[in-house]
């Protein structure tokens, strides 16, 4: 069991699509939390599929998509400082800032390496003892812990010349906002799991949960259909 | 940098692990998970196994969309 090709097994999601088809109810709008969500969604159709009773918005947005021009300016302003090695996940090196994109710094000589994990920035700083070998930290609370972690791992191994650019954001205040503007009526958000796993050290849980009224609901994908967690 | 996937621990070297998907291989932090044991399946984002899979809650969900099919086709049989 490889608890991927499980959950698309098309003879399960079928008479899913057809219960939800066949709801006759009020007219139901959710919003999806997450990049991933909305990749899924539009990849697999799924928002034709489920409409016109449920309606599927995007929101608060990627951590990506969402971060400040300033902010990339000095991403790229540390790229072109003469030895520093500047390291980023893949989805941010085309981003625009107010002149160019950390691929065209890299273009034009900077050294900008993209990295899977910040885990393999740490081993760069370890390989390049005389040169500061700077994360890109950007991401939501999913991500934040995993860059924490390896600031302790860089740390614990006493690797002084690797640090972090943290573009962190945390995704309750965006909701929130997005909640309190009143202009968009939501029924539920759709959460990731693993927003919830690492929920615990941000208490998203209670935060999010704070934000919906009563009578709206959080819907965890792996919560959908279990009565022994939603009760 | 959001898709977390699960993956099987192939073996375990102090807190670095070998995990496996699909014949892929690589190597991951278990800071987050320090009771993983080789074989577990654990969910991976980002370069560290954030949780243990809880098989048999995986297999619960599965087995409650089996259950939401056998609920329609009673429905189906209902109106009919």
């Amino acid at each position: 069991m490889k608890y991927i090709r499980e959950f698309r097994n098309p003879h399960l999601a079928k008479p899913l699509i057809e219960r939800i088809q066949a709801y006759a109810g009020p007219a139901l709008r959710f919003m999806e939390f997450c990049g991933g969500h909305t990749h899924a969604i539009m990849r697999y159709g799924i928002r034709s599929l489920v409409s016109p009773m449920v309606d599927l918005v995007s929101g608060p947005g990627c951590p990506v998509c969402v971060s400040a021009t300033a902010d990339l300016d000095r991403a790229i302003a540390l790229a072109e400082v003469p030895g520093v090695i500047l390291t980023t996940f893949g989805d941010m090196i085309r981003v625009p800032g107010s002149r160019e994109s950390l691929q065209d710094a890299k273009a034009r000589g900077a050294d900008v390496c993209i990295v899977y994990s910040s885990l393999d920035a740490v081993q760069m700083a370890r390989e390049n003892p005389d040169r500061p070998v700077v994360m890109l930290g950007v991401g939501f609370e999913t991500t934040a812990p995993t860059i924490a972690a390896s600031v302790m791992h860089a740390e614990k191994e006493g690797i002084d010349n690797f640090f972090v650019l943290s573009l962190h954001k945390l995704t309750p205040p965006a909701t929130r906002a997005i909640l309190d503007a009143g202009e968009v009526h939501l029924d539920g958000i759709v959460d990731g799991d693993h927003i919830f796993i690492l929920g615990h050290i941000w208490d998203i849980d209670h935060i999010v949960r704070a934000i919906l009224f009563e009578q709206r609901i959080i819907v965890r994908p792996s919560e959908l259909f279990m009565s022994k967690t939603t009760q | 940098m959001c898709l977390a996937v699960p993956t099987r621990i192939k073996h375990i070297d102090g807190e670095m692990a070998e995990v496996e998907l699909d014949g892929v291989c690589r190597m991951v932090s278990l800071a987050m998970v320090p009771d993983a044991q080789t074989g577990n399946y654990v969910l991976v984002h980002a370069g560290y196994a954030i949780t243990l899979v809880d098989e048999d809650e995986a297999l619960e969900t599965l087995q409650l969309f089996s259950a939401l099919d056998q609920l329609q086709r009673q429905d189906v049989g209902q109106a009919e």
